[in-house]
C-alpha cells in the first residue's frame, strides 16, 4: 500500500496546485488543461514521498525499528502421502489461514493465496534449478517440473478479517505472503511421515531415498 | 513437393480459409501471424504447457506441435470462437489471473464441458493436466468448469 | 525444408523408396518438440502421413488387434473393446496429457524409439508385432521385442514405413503397467514396468532402464521357474543381468535399480507367494 499511497498523495498535490485538493476525474482534467493554458511553457510537477503511519518508527542510520507499517500473517497445514516403494511424495490436503487486513476482493485474494501455495508445493516436491558450468540445464517445462492440476489437492483458504487502519480500504499486502510458508509446511509433513530431517528442497524421490537409505542421489 | 509455400484450406471457427503457409510454419504461427487470431498463446513451444491449445477436429491439440500443412482439410476452433457468456462461470470463479494460460485452459475446459461422458472415465484434474498454470493453483480453473448437474469437482 | 504430403499409402511407400532419408511425420508430438529452433529439422525432407485415412484404423480380428499406423493413444483410451488388452489404455493415459494423447500414435511411439516410451512396453508385454511396408518388398512383420538393436537403432530398412501394429488377443491371468514419473501427469518415465502372463509364458518389460525398452529375460526365467522370492533383493541379480539404468537429468541409476526391484517385487509378490 506504500506506493499507492505515494501516488495518491502526488495526485492530491497536483489537484491542490491547479485549484482544489478535492478535484477528481474530468473536473481535475479540465483544471489541469486550464492551468496549462494560463502557464504556457511551464511544467506542472507534483511530488510526494512515503510517510510512515504515526507510531511506526524506523531509524535508517542504524537499521532499527519497524521497516513496515504492518505485517500479514498466515498459518499453513499440509498433509502428504509418501509411497515407500518409490519415495514419491504427494500433497493430499492443504489448509491455510491468513490475516491480510481487510479482504477487498475475496475471489482474487483467494486465487492469489491458492496460486502461491501450489508454487510452494512445487518447490517442496519438484522444482529445482539445476546448473552445469553456470547455466541452467533443465530450463524447459519438460524437465523443470511444476505441479499440474493432477498433482495438487484443492487448497483450503480461510481469511481472518482484521482491517488495518493505515492500509488502503483497510488492506495489508498479500502478494508474497503465500510463497513463504507452504514449502516448509510440506517439507515438515514429509519429515514427519518418514522420520527424517531434510535440510534441502525439493524433496525429490531420489533425495528422500538418500535420506532414508543412504543411496539415491 | 518443394520448399516453397504450400496452399492449404481449412475450417477456422466455422469459416473456410484458404492460404499459403511456409513449410516450417506451425499451426500456432499461422493463427497468430497469418490470420488475425492472436488469442491462442505460445507458452513453452514444446507441447508441455497447453497455452496454445485449440480444438483440431474437435479434440484438444497443442497447436505448437502441428505443422500448418497438417491442418489442411481439418476443422480448427480457437479462443476467438468463445463469447463472454460462454465463460461467465469462469469469470466469477477466478479462473484467470495473469492470463497466459487462459486461452488454452478455456479450450480444454469447453471440450470437457461439451463431453461430460468423459467424466465417467477421468477426473477433471486429470483432463486439465495438460494446461499448466502458475497463478491460480488450479482451484479457480476447476471451479470455473460447468459440470453436468449432480457432479461435483474434487 | 521439403515436404511431401502423401495422398495414399501407396504414394507414401513410393516416396520412401525414392527418398529413403525422408522423415515420416504423423502426430508430430516428438518431431515438433524442437521444431522452431533446430536447424536440422529444417534441412530434412518430411513425409506427411497424417491424412492417410486407411491407416487411421483399429480392427479387432479373431486372434489379434491391428492398430493402423495413425491410431492414437486417445483412440485406444476411448475404445471400450480394449478392456481385452487393459495395459494399452492404461499406458496411453499416462502419456503426456490429453493434448498429446489425441495426437500421438502407437506407431510413432515405436519409431521414435525413446527408452522412456510408455506405449512400447505395454505393446511388448503383449508380444506385439510391427508391420513394415515398402514399395518393392511388400509387407514384413517383426516382433516388437526384436525391433530395437540399440539406442535408436531400429530393425527397419530406410525404404520401409511402419504401417500397423498387431497385438495378439490372448487370455492373461496376470498383467499390469506401472509408471514411476516425476509428477502425476505430463511426466517422462523414470522407472517403468509392464508385465503380462498368458499361456505363452511371462513377458516382463522395462522402460527407462536401458538404452531401449526391453524384455527382462533373466527375470522372466526366474519367475517362470517358480523360484521363491522373499523380497526385492532376491530379484537384484536377475535385474542387474537384464538392465543397466543410467544417471540422467531425470533420475539416477541407483534410484532406478532399487525402485524397479521394489515395484517388480510388489507386482509379483502375490504370484511368488503362491510358489512357496
Amino acid at each position: 500500500m506504500v506506493v499507492g499511497k505515494i501516488l495518491d498523495n502526488a495526485c492530491t498535490d497536483l489537484a491542490t496546485q491547479v485549484g482544489d485538493r478535492a478535484l477528481r476525474g474530468t473536473a481535475l482534467r479540465d483544471a489541469i488543461r486550464e492551468w496549462h493554458r494560463s502557464h504556457p511553457d511551464e511544467e506542472l510537477v507534483a511530488e510526494a514521498e512515503y510517510e510512515r503511519p504515526p507510531g511506526v518508527v524506523w531509524d535508517d542510520d542504524n537499521y532499527r525499528g519497524a521497516a513496515c507499517g504492518a505485517f500479514a500473517w498466515a498459518a499453513y497445514l499440509a498433509e502428504v502421502e509418501v509411497d515407500l516403494r518409490t519415495y514419491s511424495a504427494r500433497c493430499t490436503a492443504f489448509h491455510s489461514v491468513q490475516e491480510i487486513g481487510h479482504v477487498i476482493n475475496e475471489t482474487l485474494a483467494r486465487g492469489q493465496i491458492q496460486g502461491g501455495i501450489v508454487r510452494g508445493i512445487g518447490w517442496a516436491l519438484f522444482e529445482e534449478c539445476r546448473l552445469r558450468d553456470g547455466a541452467m540445464i533443465n530450463n524447459q517445462l519438460t524437465n523443470y517440473i511444476i505441479p499440474t492440476s493432477a498433482d495438487v489437492p484443492p487448497i483450503d483458504v480461510v481469511f481472518l478479517e482484521n482491517p488495518y487502519a493505515d492500509g488502503a480500504l483497510g488492506a495489508k499486502g498479500i502478494g508474497e505472503l503465500p510463497l513463504d510458508g507452504p514449502a516448509p509446511a510440506v517439507a515438515n509433513a514429509v519429515a514427519d511421515a518418514l522420520g527424517v530431517e531434510p535440510l534441502d528442497i525439493p524433496l525429490t524421490p531420489e533425495r528422500l531415498m538418500q535420506l532414508v537409505e543412504g543411496v539415491g542421489t | 513437393m518443394n520448399d516453397r509455400p504450400i496452399q492449404i484450406e481449412f475450417q477456422l471457427n466455422g469459416e473456410l480459409r484458404t492460404l499459403e503457409v511456409e513449410p516450417r510454419a506451425r499451426l500456432l504461427d499461422v493463427l497468430r501471424y497469418e490470420i488475425d487470431c492472436p488469442g491462442t498463446k505460445e507458452g513453452c513451444g514444446e507441447g508441455e504447457c497447453g497455452a496454445c491449445t485449440v480444438l483440431l477436429d474437435g479434440l484438444p491439440t497443442n497447436s505448437c506441435l502441428v505443422p500448418a500443412w497438417q491442418a489442411r482439410g481439418r476443422e480448427v476452433v480457437t479462443i476467438e470462437s468463445v463469447t463472454p457468456e460462454d465463460v461467465s462461470r469462469m469469470l466469477d470463479a477466478g479462473t484467470t489471473q495473469c492470463g497466459a494460460c487462459t486461452p488454452g485452459v478455456v479450450m480444454t475446459a469447453r471440450w470437457a464441458e461439451a463431453n461430460p461422458e468423459l467424466l465417467a472415465q477421468f477426473d477433471l484434474r486429470q483432463l486439465m493436466a495438460g494446461n499448466l498454470c502458475r497463478c491460480t493453483g488450479y482451484d479457480g480453473i476447476i471451479d470455473g468448469i460447468e459440470l453436468p448437474s449432480g457432479q461435483e469437482a474434487d | 525444408m521439403r515436404v511431401h504430403l502423401a495422398s495414399s499409402l501407396q504414394d507414401a511407400l513410393a516416396f520412401k523408396a525414392t527418398e529413403p532419408d525422408a522423415w515420416p511425420i504423423a502426430g508430430g508430438t516428438d518431431a515438433m518438440v524442437h521444431w522452431p529452433g533446430a536447424h536440422e529439422m529444417h534441412e530434412r525432407t518430411w513425409l506427411d502421413l497424417s491424412h492417410l485415412n486407411e491407416l487411421r484404423t483399429v480392427e479387432f480380428r479373431d486372434d489379434f488387434v491391428e492398430l493402423g499406423a495413425l491410431a492414437t493413444y486417445w483412440d485406444v483410451i476411448r475404445d471400450a473393446r480394449f478392456t481385452a488388452l487393459p495395459l494399452l489404455p492404461q499406458a496411453a493415459a499416462t502419456v503426456g496429457a490429453v493434448q498429446i494423447q489425441t495426437r500421438g500414435t502407437w506407431a510413432g511411439n515405436i519409431a521414435n524409439a525413446s527408452p522412456a516410451a510408455d506405449g512400447v512396453p505395454a505393446l511388448m508385454a503383449y508380444d506385439a508385432e510391427v508391420v513394415l511396408g515398402s514399395r518393392d518388398g511388400g509387407e514384413r512383420v517383426v516382433a516388437l521385442a526384436d525391433f530395437y538393436h540399440g539406442y535408436k537403432q531400429l530393425e527397419a530398412r530406410p525404404e520401409e514405413l511402419i504401417t500397423a501394429v498387431r497385438v495378439p488377443l490372448r487370455a492373461h491371468d496376470h498383467q499390469d503397467f506401472i509408471k514411476v514419473g516425476s509428477r502425476a501427469a505430463q511426466a517422462i518415465t523414470k522407472v517403468g514396468l509392464a508385465y503380462a502372463h498368458s499361456s505363452e509364458g511371462w513377458r516382463i518389460v522395462a522402460n527407462s532402464m536401458a538404452p531401449t525398452v526391453c524384455r527382462c529375460a533373466a527375470v522372466e526365467t526366474l519367475v517362470a521357474a517358480g523360484t521363491a522370492v522373499a523380497g526385492p533383493d532376491d530379484l537384484a541379480d536377475a535385474i542387474a543381468e537384464d538392465l543397466t539404468p543410467i544417471d540422467d537429468i531425470r533420475s539416477t541409476g541407483a534410484y532406478r535399480l532399487r525402485v524397479f526391484g521394489r515395484v517388480l517385487y510388489h507386482a509379483l509378490q502375490p504370484i511368488c507367494d503362491s510358489f512357496s
